[in-house]
């Protein structure tokens, strides 16, 4: 019965997630500015797919 | 995803993940961060080593751990537990230099089959400047991961 749970957790395709203290103090940190920096400079410059950009309008035409 | 992965740890928000790496070089503390960019929806994969000396953090070294199988699953596990909290995000990733893109690469084709059951992964080619349905062997520059069933981008050819 035990082994079965161990196959089905090694199975699983999220891990058991442990909700730890001290992570909580990083909620409104950015650890990694500068990779955050080179995706925003990345998307302005190539832009993302076409579809994301019609969502996007759809979305905001549903707000209306 | 039937691969290894580290047991991780989260915080309620699920944009921060820490995991432990045991290897070769001993156990490194990874940390794994969601941060959403300047465009709506689209969210940041941060990934890299805490330094326990300098207590900052590393995202351009590739560690050589002798473990990166495992490292890149419990990473890509973190998607799945990061999506399950905001079910319309999308996923933007790309390495700090070539060597960590083709980490991330490395680990999407390790992985695609699973993650392409319930993802849909996109690539981005510097030659044509397009975005494309993940390929296996082909180099991109960064990549997107959305859910399937909120995604609608569904065409071969993407352009912005």
């Amino acid at each position: 019965m035990k082994s079965d749970k161990i196959q089905e957790l090694n199975k699983s395709k999220t891990p058991i997630v442990a909700f730890d203290k001290e992570l909580e103090k990083l909620q409104n940190v950015v650890l990694f500015p500068e990779k955050l920096e080179m995706a925003n400079q990345f998307i302005k410059k190539y832009g993302l797919p076409k579809e994301y950009y019609e969502q996007i309008a759809r979305q905001k035409e549903e707000k209306k | 995803m039937n691969q290894p992965k580290y047991l991780y740890k989260s915080e309620p928000l699920c944009k921060h993940f820490e995991f432990i790496s045991e290897g070769v070089k001993g156990k490194i503390r990874k940390m794994v961060e969601y941060t959403e960019t300047d465009a709506e929806g689209i969210y940041n994969l941060g990934f890299g080593d805490y330094d326990e000396k300098t207590k900052t953090i590393d995202d351009i070294n590739v560690t050589n751990n002798g473990d990166s199988q495992k490292v890149l699953a419990t990473v890509a596990s973190t998607i799945y537990s990061f999506i399950k909290k905001y079910p319309n995000a999308t996923i933007f990733a790309t390495g700090s230099t070539k060597a960590r893109t083709r980490l991330y690469r490395m680990g999407i084709s390790n992985n695609l089959e699973e993650i392409t059951k319930d993802f849909e992964v996109l690539g981005f080619q510097t030659d044509n400047e397009e975005w494309e349905n993940f390929v296996i062997g082909k180099e991109y520059a960064a990549f997107l991961i959305t859910k399937k069933q909120n995604n609608e981008i569904r065409q071969d050819t993407r352009t912005k």
